[in-house]
């Protein structure tokens, strides 16, 4: 199996519920000894695998990575197919070109249950409406609920029997408490906070916070003046103050505390020192804070709707949320009679050994080895994948772009998949008109946000002497390339500018012997050099280029390769 | 020959509709980009210190919109590439 574990550090995911979730599967595949392969895209992500999450095979995404793992029963897992925007590269090429059967998670489709409220800015609503039908290309949904499950086949359009439910698992940290939990609490709760029931919110209104503050005013005072109900997460300014002057207005906001932000730790050891935990949330696609309250050790009630009633899987322990009064009564209730706390700690004790990352990476596997590819196909070893940036088309340094022409040309010939990557040399010429390069096209500038690094096995940089290279060159200094100096007069004169680039290098192409010792002698980090004399054809080239990409990650960075090789002198 | 059964043609069909509302979609951001673009040009021609607040706007849309016209194009070409792989299992050929 290859796990996109790419949602590990993303920038806003892996705080959330997807990040969380990728990290916690993982976790589980590992303990269970899963053949599994995690990809990665760049070393901060490799970081943090590598520290959450130790003792996984990691691999960087490329397309021989998928090359070397694609074999029949090999699965692709797709973990961030639900997460925006949509050039996040959900299903990387590489993977649709092996044919890997991709399943995918499944986590909730609140926002298109939800529309008017999720769908408001336009932009939002085109990229989920593309991601219906991206969702029903793969093979099979992995949902993290039975609610997931039917809500996603219905708003998708997907067929529920191509749907397995996998659940989900609480962290370790999420235990009973071992110390004093309001030891670590001193910056969240102040001293006149006595006993307290904690709710885990968000911003969305979703959440129901509202709703729970409403019960709160039938929370009768007699149950102590030191009660309190504790409003953990980060709200906007905006929202806590609209809840502070509501609850100010009911007369209740003495018995109200909103923490802000959390720490991991803080978070633990607020839910440990709770005397009763809530979930009031309308919608959810698992609802993970009432299992992370369970295995806290702490009494836990959630509502009856959605998704929640799976995770205590005890009705005695839910609620209608849409009733303040039927709240109220049910967080009285939970405080008050002991049987029924019993009850509730009972349940969350077999939430917590029913809900494990362990179980649900085994359900995985499962699910995946019931259900087989959708269609039937058969996983090949794609072709390389190749491409070359730099200038293309007539008036935009004439030499370097015929000769970039024929490369194309040439590689395409022989049997290479090859993206032209076009660097229209500063002009304000459209990438389409530079060049007779008619397919498999981008603008070099797109390297990056909309062009994958990880979609090609080399990546060809060519930059000649001319000032029109420019966003070949930045391409260059960011992603390693194979550089094809045209010039020889940059090696000796103009490089400056380009040793960035020559640093992260896989290889450089140069057109001479001389050219080549003096970059040996400019860059700090040598790489393999392969010398072509400017007169070689392009059918030539190309073939010595193939050869030479090839056998390059395998060659001793000090090598230097002369093609043809050189004749020995027969002079005495 | 294999033959295409009934609930296999069905699926296509679906797909090249939803492959359908995808070409839509593009032809309606990428109209829609060039429209910001026409609105951009005349905005900073008239001076950019009253509109640079307009200018921020047009630019994050024009960026919410290629992601959207880029997606469009991953999702089709997955598609395609699905589609071909389905055609040729019907012909008993390769797919390319």
């Amino acid at each position: 199996m290859l796990v996109d574990a790419r949602p590990v550090d993303h920038p806003t995911a892996r705080q959330r519920g997807i990040g969380r979730y990728v990290t916690g599967l993982l976790t589980g595949l590992r303990d269970i000894d899963a053949p599994m392969i995690a990809l990665y895209g760049t070393d901060a992500e490799a970081e943090v695998l590598a520290d959450t999450v130790p003792g996984l095979t990691l691999q960087r995404w490329s397309p021989q990575a998928v090359r070397d793992h694609a074999v029949d029963g090999t699965w692709y897992l797709a973990t961030q197919l639900m997460l925006h925007p949509i050039p996040l590269d959900p299903i990387p090429r590489c993977i649709t070109d092996a044919r890997l059967p991709v399943a995918a998670v499944m986590y909730d489709v609140v926002p298109y249950r939800y529309p008017e409220i999720y769908f408001s800015d336009p932009n939002a609503r085109r990229q989920a409406e593309l991601r219906a039908p991206l969702a029903r290309t793969v093979d099979t949904l992995l949902a993290i609920s039975d609610f997931a499950a039917t809500t996603a086949a219905d708003e998708l359009a997907f067929p529920l029997e191509r749907i397995a439910t996998i659940g989900a698992g609480a962290d370790r940290r999420f235990t009973p408490a071992a110390d004093d939990p309001r030891s670590h609490l001193g910056r969240v709760l102040s001293g006149h906070v006595g006993r307290y029931v904690v709710t885990v919110s968000g911003s969305d209104d979703r959440k129901n916070t509202e709703g729970l503050l409403r019960a709160w005013t039938h929370v009768d005072r007699t149950l102590g003046d030191d009660l309190h109900l504790v409003i953990a997460g980060a709200h906007t300014p905006e929202l806590l103050q609209r809840w502070e002057t509501w609850a100010d207005d009911a007369g209740v906001v003495d018995r109200v505390v909103f923490t802000g932000a959390l720490g991991d730790d803080e978070l633990v050891a607020l839910l440990q020192g709770a005397a009763l935990a809530v979930m009031p949330s309308l919608e959810e696609g698992f609802g993970l804070p009432v299992l992370e309250a369970a295995a806290c050790g702490v009494p836990t009630i959630s509502s009856n709707v959605s998704s929640l009633p799976e995770v205590l899987d005890d009705p005695s322990a839910c609620f209608d949320p849409h009733d303040p009064q039927a709240i109220a009564t049910a967080i009285v209730t939970a405080l008050t009679d002991e049987s029924h706390r019993s009850s509730l700690l009972a349940a969350g004790r077999r939430a917590v050994d029913r809900w494990t990352w362990s179980n649900a990476a085994s359900a995985t596997v499962a699910a995946l080895d019931a259900m087989g590819p959708r269609w039937p196909q058969r996983t090949r070893r794609a072709a390389l994948r190749l491409a070359v940036a730099g200038v293309f088309g007539d008036g935009v340094d004439g030499t370097v772009s015929r000769a970039n022409e024929g490369l194309v040309t040439s590689l395409r010939a022989a049997g290479s998949n090859v993206t032209a990557l076009v660097d229209t040399g500063g002009t304000a010429e459209p990438t389409h008109a530079a060049t007779d390069i008619s397919t498999d096209r981008w603008p070099v500038r797109s390297v990056g946000r909309f062009v994958k690094p990880w979609d090609f096995d080399h990546i060809i940089g060519v930059l000649g002497a001319a000032p029109q290279h420019l966003a070949t060159s930045a391409t260059a200094r960011t992603v390693p390339c194979h550089l094809w100096i045209h010039d020889e007069a940059m090696v000796g004169v103009r490089f400056g500018a380009n040793l960035q680039a020559l640093e992260i290098a896989r290889s450089v192409i140069v057109g001479s012997a001389a050219a080549a010792e003096l970059l040996r002698r400019a860059a700090d980090r040598p790489c393999p050099i392969l010398v072509v004399p400017p007169e070689t054809g392009d059918t030539e080239f190309a073939a010595a280029l193939r050869a030479w990409l090839d056998d390059v990650d395998d060659l001793d960075a000090s090598t230097i390769r002369h093609t043809p090789p050189p004749v020995a002198s027969s002079d005495p | 020959m294999g033959r295409v059964r009934g609930d296999q043609t069905a699926a296509l069909a679906a797909e090249v509709r939803a492959l359908r509302e995808v070409v839509l979609n593009i032809n309606h951001v990428v109209t829609q980009t060039q429209d910001i673009v026409n609105q951009l040009n005349h905005d900073v021609r008239s001076g950019a210190e009253q509109t640079l607040p307009l200018f921020l706007g047009y630019s994050e849309r024009l960026r919410l919109d290629a992601d959207t016209a880029i997606g469009a194009t991953h999702v089709i070409e997955r598609q395609l590439a699905l589609l071909d792989e389905r055609l040729a299992a019907t012909s008993g050929s390769d797919a390319t």
